[in-house]
């Protein structure tokens, strides 16, 4: 019996690591929570407009209404689409980055922002 | 063996519920819905806490790809730093009252008040955090048509409030009181390691090299008070900012605008390319604490003021400090900026938030400081005076020039202890 309970421990073990947040975690070590604590987000419900995409970085830039001097919001495609949620497809943003530019979204969901120096980082990998 | 079997089943499910309801619970946190309550949030980073630091992940959803990021230092001021000089007590409102201060000294290295708290506030739809941060004894009350703020006092820590500014002695607000609450959120009693939200991994990833830490994030706190580029010692390039306030500051109080002051007030010394945030005492004059102070894009650098909706320029001239909630930055990580001259900051959403290190330009017109948990904890929630120095210059904010009227914006009337009638300012607390 022991055995038995050995093994589904050792599974559920497995399963708790991999939906840790140690593992939530991106590349620089940021995870959701750690964006809401540095306010690197725009919560739902947020009406923002899209001024303007950035080519070099594939970011686009934000701006909150009602609060048109708090930013700089920077953010990229997926995450954009992510908030606003409005059915548009990743792939047809690809194809026409300006396709939202110059537009007004309620956001549906949070919207994740980027710090300086993950857009620096964004723009050094595009270039290579 | 058919029992054993059942047995073994039970025992299955049994604690596959419990680690799947604890994990799954923890791991929800990413959803919106938990981004959008505060008090979910703070769940969230309250659990985030006890956490073992975190190892890259594989890629699950669409992130950006970064590289790893380099523990940069802030850059080195080529500016060279003047010499301390002693600041003169200047307005004699403003002389320190000959009966002992009911208030504690702050120290250099500060520990919150033994005090307390008493936060009374109601359900109005604040998040915890903020209730346990307004000042200790503030009552949010009831108000038909406008935010209304009004703070009872208690004991010898501060008085009603109203003009007894001048005639009973000192009524500042007290920016010491007892943010017990506040203090387990922002970890304040530790300065160094502070990080906003103090998660364990964002508390990981301070770098800890001897007694320079710094910050690897806008949400992390620059560096440590000693190794801070700006200092109170060069707080005597200021002296005639300082004097302007202590006046306007006065006048503020005389006009009712201001009914019960802080006791610390803020300077942004924006002369330079480096912004400096000093913490002034308003009797006494006396700097009790400097960090950076970004300035905003639009201001160019070295900056030049500028209002106005989307100019991206830091406001000249004086401001009041009061709670903020808007879809970025709220209570637990901001304090919001009211105009007092015509800036009209309050729709612009200008705000005191943790900035760059650099204290260069880096905004959209907000103080972003080197040190932001240190600065909220000294200046309290509100009724804070903030002067945006540009060493005379004004730029487009021509209200700024006129030092007789201390109005704040949106037809406020007052601030501080006592009714505050604001407008409808966008992102502003809607107290119900």
């Amino acid at each position: 019996m022991y055995k038995y309970l050995l093994m589904i421990l050792s599974v559920l073990t497995v399963f708790v690591f991999v939906s840790s947040p140690a593992l939530r975690a991106d590349a620089k070590g940021l995870t959701p929570e750690d964006r809401i604590a540095m306010a690197l987000r725009i919560k739902a419900g947020a009406g923002i407009h899209v001024e303007s995409y950035q080519k070099d970085s594939n970011t686009y830039e934000v701006r909150i209404e009602g609060e048109p001097d708090v930013g700089p919001n920077i953010t990229t495609p997926e995450w954009l689409l992510e908030g606003i949620d409005n059915g548009m497809s990743i792939e047809t943003l690809k194809r026409n980055p300006q396709r939202v530019v110059g537009g007004y979204f309620r956001l549906k969901k949070t919207l994740w922002l980027l710090d300086d120096d993950e857009i620096e980082a964004r723009k050094k990998s595009k270039k290579k | 063996m058919e029992c054993v079997y059942v047995r073994n089943l039970l025992t299955f499910l049994t604690i596959g519920s419990v680690y799947s309801f604890t994990f799954y619970s923890l791991a929800s946190a990413e959803s919106g819905a938990a981004a959008a309550n505060p008090s979910a949030e703070r769940s969230v980073r309250v659990a985030q806490a006890t956490r073992p630091t975190r190892s890259p992940r594989p890629k699950a959803s669409p992130r950006p790809i970064v590289a790893p990021k380099p523990t940069a230092s802030p850059a080195p001021s080529p500016e060279p730093e003047p010499t301390a000089s002693p600041i003169p007590v200047i307005s004699p409102l403003l002389q320190p009252s000959p009966s002992p201060s009911p208030w504690p000294e702050p120290s250099p290295s500060p520990s919150p008040s033994p005090t307390s708290p008493s936060s009374a506030a109601t359900d109005s739809g604040l998040s915890p955090s903020l209730n346990a941060q307004t000042s200790p004894n503030t009552t949010v009350s009831e108000s038909s048509d406008s935010p209304s703020f009004s703070s009872s006092s208690s004991g010898d820590r501060s008085s009603s409030g109203g003009s007894s500014y001048y005639d009973d002695g000192p009524s500042y607000h007290d920016s010491y009181g007892s943010y017990d609450d506040y203090d387990d959120y922002y970890d304040v009693h530790d300065p160094i390691t502070s990080v906003i939200g103090s998660g364990g991994a964002a508390r990981s990833a301070v770098s800890d090299e001897g007694s320079s830490r710094k910050r690897r994030g806008r949400g992390r706190v620059c560096f440590t008070d000693g190794d801070s580029p700006c200092k109170c010692e060069n707080a005597g390039t200021i002296t005639e900012a300082i004097k302007e306030a202590q006046d306007f500051l006065a006048l503020c109080v005389a006009q009712g605008t201001i009914r019960a002051p802080n006791r610390l007030m803020a300077i942004n010394d924006y002369r330079g390319r480096r912004g400096c945030m000093y913490l002034i005492d308003v009797k006494t004059g006396k700097c009790e604490y400097a960090t950076t102070s970004a300035y905003g894009t639009g201001s160019g650098a070295p900056p030049e003021p500028g209002c106005g909706n989307g100019s991206r320029m830091t406001p000249a001239g004086f401001h009041v400090t009061r709670p903020h909630n808007g879809a970025r930055y709220d209570s637990s990580n901001s304090l919001g900026l009211v105009g007092l001259q015509g800036q009209d900051s309050v729709s612009r959403g200008v705000l005191i938030h943790q900035g760059k290190c650099s204290g260069g330009a880096a905004t959209w017109g907000c103080a972003g400081v080197g040190n932001y948990p240190e600065v909220r904890r000294r200046l309290g929630s509100q009724g804070a005076l903030v002067y945006n120095y540009f060493g005379g210059r004004v730029g487009n904010c021509s209200g700024a020039r006129n030092k007789n009227s201390c109005r704040a914006d949106n037809g406020s009337t007052t601030v501080g202890d006592g009714s505050y009638s604001s407008g409808s300012g966008a992102g502003y607390e809607s107290v119900k």
